[in-house]
């Protein structure tokens, strides 16, 4: 080897440096090596720049000066369109002028050593790149080990992050619960606790107090393990806990799980509270959870709508008492109060379960929890049908009020008019302006309104009490008027008086009439006492009856001071008639009657006995009807009553004598529509005719003998047309009886209330006598001739007698009327026509001697 | 980037501030590598955005960050990590910077996946030379700083830097001038 140099031949060059290029001093690819055309053949006489990039450093421009500012460092260049780096140095050789570079390929993988075609023996065997890429290889490999390690701990780590947050999570719960939790063993040794149950120094369990290490020894021995949970209430303080133990046989523990029910307790207690006042609630009351549906009910609220509690349970308020009448929109109303969590209060028609439906009331709200979230909805209902119909009514009453032809006042609690109606306005003549705030008594009483009635009036406001009153008002004018006044409390539903309320009518003109009818009353009061009655009044509110004038009469004795004269009339009555007041006057007083008539007795000073007929008759009542006043009569009908009793006893005694007597009595109708029948006829019929009076009222007439049928017609006739009376003798035939000589006398008696005639007569049997009238006939033939004789004799010798007696009787009587002048008493007897005697006492002169007193009969 | 320079930072925060400054940092950033290996590359964003938040976190500017950064470079990391490359570079300061642009190129063939600057070295005299910076990335122009300052500490020779030129001000490249 030469120091000066190293020289190689081409092929020991190639050997040593395969990828060598040289360059001319022009840049022309000279020669390369073999491994290097291997890659990248035809380089040769190219020029340099052309297929050579320098990658390190950077070159602005190739050219041969700035090429030779490389040399003495490492360089890195890029075969052009090949992905092929190289690197290594550039040297110039002296001599030549020419640009040696020595360097060898950088590959990452041998992977790239093969996709160039090359292979292991195309480097150098200095050439460390083939053993960097095995080293690299095995880095790699490592570095792939330790990679998929780091991901698998990356992984694992975050892994542990995100249970290690959750650990942390799961730990919050206990750590941050308010609760205390505890964990036990299953001797009952504590062995965990969060820091809420560090804060309990003990607890009362059973009336006895145990610290909070000590508690669950007791408890333990109580807990049945086998149960999956148990739960026991403690009390710490005035705050109750409830313990939920959770046995954990396998983990050797029981967790147990505090909870403070102190404010639950307290609710459960207002809930059942509630609960109970719900349930007697007369009003229906219903929970709604949010969607509306019921799922509480009342009684009330069953009552109410008929329906049964399954009905209800599940359904909306809506759902049950919509119906045909229900107003949509105040449903709609309801609907979006709820929506909203808002309270509502509506007043629709609800219908029941059979269809029937009321007025309904309900009011609804949304029981909201503490962070104000709606949670259920509280609604109540209540049947205000009658409150409705009284608000009708009370519109109804105001209009009356306003519209009324009376006067309507309306007062606060001391008297001060606060309303009033036009027909005050129009009344009064005052305007409401001036009547406000005043006194209605103040305004419109006057010189000659009684100060008793305005006396009254103020006690009755002072007291609070309802009032009546008639009173003398005066208008704006001055012109009074009469005034009925009707005035009320109004008490508060407090029961506190809060004004009045009066009704005024005008009774101006009622006045003038009453006036007038007393005027007229006291006239006929006046006319009756003439006539003889006592006039007495009644009235009841004082209890005071005046009489018009002394019963003195009637009694015998005149009132005094001690005793009344009503009194004295009471006291006065017989025994036996004191009912029959008693009664009228329980009558009276009930409402039962309204007037009376009443025949009793008084028992006078002398214990004779008075008749009076007392009659009365309601003149004043109050607004119930019952009686205020009652007038009446009392009338002396002593002597009526005897007459009555005298009447009676002759219709008695003519009763029994028309039994008695062997004739038959009757009575005899004629009709106005021409029927005519016997009315009554007496008992003696059967005794006399052998008739039952049935079959002589029937058949009597048809038994007329046939030669009197005429004549009875006739007399009959007259009888009806001209009332005539008649006494005949008719002969009847009764079948199985001879015939029978009847005597009959009738006249006229009465008219009946239907317009009768009714004639009474006799009827009696006179066969008898009709023979011995007979028998008689013949004696009396014989005796006239002696009596025309007699006769003869007698009125001659009257005659003679008669005109001397005549002068001496009227003489007599002259003189006695004179003052015993003798002349004028003798002119007087001289005239001699005083007093002639009359034919009849010339036939009772002569009777006496005609002899028999039966042929009287026959006149 | 290499993961060796977010490591870097990460040491650095860890070291000066502890670990929970580090997780806050992390946390601030957004990024979620828990462990950053060295020769793999991560996109340069994770190393902005690191630099972002340790610039927040410490209250300082990112070119104070930067400049703290390119020291540790030099002291802690290439001392640590390559110490006999490092010393490999040369028996002192000058010759370092001499060497500087064959080093980096040398690293540049170690690390194929890397997009590195290129250093070149001019007016090299007794006490000073020029330094010139080609990057394709911009911004690290006070790391490149760091790096200057941080090899005048490991050789024990203070430094004072100039920059003569920068691409803020329309140059093609960033030059400084080193003088000790």
């Amino acid at each position: 080897m030469n120091t000066d140099g190293v020289f190689f031949d081409a092929q020991q060059f190639n050997r040593l440096y395969p990828f060598y290029i040289q360059l001319d001093e022009n840049l022309i690819i000279e020669s390369y090596g073999k491994s290097l055309e291997k890659m990248a053949p035809g380089f040769k006489k190219k020029p340099f720049e052309e297929l050579i990039r320098f990658k390190r450093p950077y070159l602005e421009k190739a050219d041969r000066e700035s090429i030779l500012s490389l040399v003495n460092q490492m360089i890195v260049i890029d075969l052009v369109n090949k992905k092929i780096s190289l690197r290594g140095q550039l040297e110039i050789l002296n001599d030549s002028g020419k640009v040696l570079f020595i360097g060898t390929p950088w590959f990452g993988s041998m992977e790239q050593v093969k996709e160039n075609g090359l292979n292991i023996h195309d480097f150098a065997f200095h050439d460390p790149l083939i053993d960097l890429l095995h080293v690299l290889k095995t880095q790699e490999i490592t570095n792939t080990d330790l990679k998929q390690l780091l991901t698998t701990v990356n992984q694992q780590r975050k892994d542990l992050k995100v249970a290690t947050k959750q650990v942390e999570e799961i730990a919050m719960f206990p750590n941050e619960n308010p609760d205390p939790l505890f964990r036990i063993r299953l001797d009952g040794e504590m062995i965990m606790m969060n820091p809420a149950a560090e804060k309990f120094d003990s607890f009362q369990y059973r009336d006895k107090t145990y610290s909070k290490i000590d508690i669950w020894k007791v408890l333990i021995s109580e807990i049945d393990l086998e149960k999956e949970r148990w739960t026991f209430e403690v009390a710490a303080g005035d705050q109750i806990f409830s313990f939920l133990c959770r046995p954990l046989l396998t983990k050797g523990y029981v967790n147990i799980y505090g909870r403070n029910v102190t404010a639950q307790k307290q609710n459960e207690e207002e809930l059942k509270r509630l609960s109970l006042v719900a349930s007697a609630n007369e009003s229906g009351i219903v929970f709604t959870h949010l969607d509306g549906k019921i799922y509480w009910a009342n009684k009330g609220f069953t009552d109410l709508t008929g329906y049964e509690t399954e009905d209800i349970i599940g359904k909306t308020s809506i759902d049950l008492l919509k119906g045909k009448s229900t107003n949509k929109e105040e449903l709609r109303k309801m609907v979006d109060a709820f929506e909203k969590g808002e309270s509502f209060n509506i007043e629709v028609a609800h219908y029941r379960k059979d269809g029937s439906w009321f007025w309904g009331r309900s009011k609804g709200q949304a029981i909201k929890s503490d962070n104000g979230q709606v949670m259920q909805y509280f609604a109540m209902t209540e049947d205000i049908t009658e409150e409705k119909a009284l608000y009708q009514r009370l519109e109804t009453l105001s209009k009356i009020a306003e519209d009324n032809i009376n006067s309507v006042v309306i007062t606060d609690q001391e008297g001060k008019i606060t309303w009033v109606n036009k027909s005050f306005l129009e009344l009064s003549g005052y305007s409401f302006e001036e009547v406000a705030g005043k006194k209605p008594g103040h305004l419109m009483q006057g010189p000659d309104t009684d100060p008793q009635t305005v006396a009254y009036l103020s006690k009755q406001i002072k007291a609070g009490q309802p009032f009546t009153a008639e009173i003398l008002n005066y208008n704006k004018n001055k012109k009074p008027y009469w005034l009925r006044i009707l005035g009320q409390p109004i008490y508060s539903s407090e029961d506190e008086l809060i004004g009045f309320f009066a009704l005024e009518q005008d009774i101006t003109r009622e006045h003038e009439v009453d006036e007038e009818i007393k005027a007229a009353e006291n006239k006929f009061l006046i006319s009756l006492q003439k006539i003889g009655d006592n006039v007495w009044d009644h009235d009841f509110r004082t209890g005071i009856t005046t009489f018009s004038k002394s019963i003195s009469d009637l009694l015998g004795i005149e009132p005094n001071e001690e005793v009344t004269t009503a009194k004295l009339w009471w006291e006065s009555v017989h025994p036996d008639d004191i009912a029959k007041l008693e009664e009228q006057d329980r009558n009276y007083r009930s409402g039962k009657s309204d007037s009376h008539a009443a025949e009793y007795r008084l028992r006078h000073k002398s214990d004779s006995i008075k008749w009076v007929l007392d009659r009365g008759v309601v003149i004043e009542k109050d607004r119930h009807g019952l009686p205020l006043r009652i007038v009446g009569t009392h009338t002396d009908i002593t002597s009526i009553k005897q007459t009555e009793k005298d009447l009676e006893n002759r219709v008695n005694q003519f009763k029994s004598l028309s039994e008695n007597i062997p004739a038959i009595v009757y009575e005899y109708e004629f009709h106005q529509d021409g029927r005519e029948n016997f009315k009554y006829v007496s008992p003696a019929v059967e005794e006399i005719f052998g008739l039952t009076i049935e079959e002589f009222r029937k058949n009597i007439i048809h038994y007329i003998h046939e030669e009197d049928r005429e004549r009875f017609h006739v007399i009959n006739k007259a009888a009806r047309d001209l009332h005539q009376s008649f006494v005949e003798n008719f002969r009847v035939v009764i079948p199985g009886r001879s015939t029978t000589w009847l005597s009959v006398s009738s006249s006229f008696s009465y008219y009946t209330e239907s317009g009768s005639m009714v004639f009474t007569g006799i009827i009696s049997d006179i066969t008898q006598q009709k023979d011995l009238e007979i028998r008689l006939v013949k004696a009396r033939e014989e005796a006239m001739k002696l009596a025309r004789t007699k006769e003869a004799f007698l009125a001659n010798m009257s005659h003679e007698i008669r005109t001397p007696l005549n002068g001496i009787i009227g003489m007599i009587r002259e003189l006695a009327k004179m003052e015993l002048s003798f002349p004028a008493q003798q002119q007087h007897t001289l005239s001699g026509h005083t007093f002639p005697p009359t034919s009849k006492a010339r036939q009772r002169v002569s009777l006496p001697q005609s002899g028999d007193e039966r042929l009287r009969l026959n006149y | 980037m290499y993961g060796i320079v977010n490591k870097a930072i990460e040491d650095l925060v860890k070291e000066n501030f502890g670990e929970d400054k580090w997780e806050a940092i992390k946390l601030r950033s957004g990024v979620d590598v828990d462990f950053f290996i060295s020769n793999e590359p991560y996109d340069d964003d994770i190393t902005y955005k690191l630099a972002g938040a340790v610039a927040e976190e410490m209250n300082l500017t990112v070119g104070q960050v930067l400049h703290a950064f390119g020291e540790w470079w030099i002291l802690r990391t290439g001392k640590e990590k390559y110490g006999g490359l490092m010393e490999a570079g040369g028996d002192n300061l000058r010759e370092f910077l001499v060497n500087l642009p064959v080093f980096h190129n040398r690293v540049m063939l170690i690390y194929p996946k890397l997009t590195p600057p290129e250093f070149k070295v001019s007016d090299v005299a007794e006490r000073s030379i020029h330094v010139h910076y080609h990057s394709a990335r911009l911004g690290l122009q006070e790391f490149v700083r760091g790096l200057l300052s941080g090899l005048g500490k490991m050789y024990q020779t203070p430094v004072t830097l100039e920059l003569l030129q920068t691409r803020d001000t329309g140059a093609t490249h960033e030059v400084f001038k080193v003088s000790w």
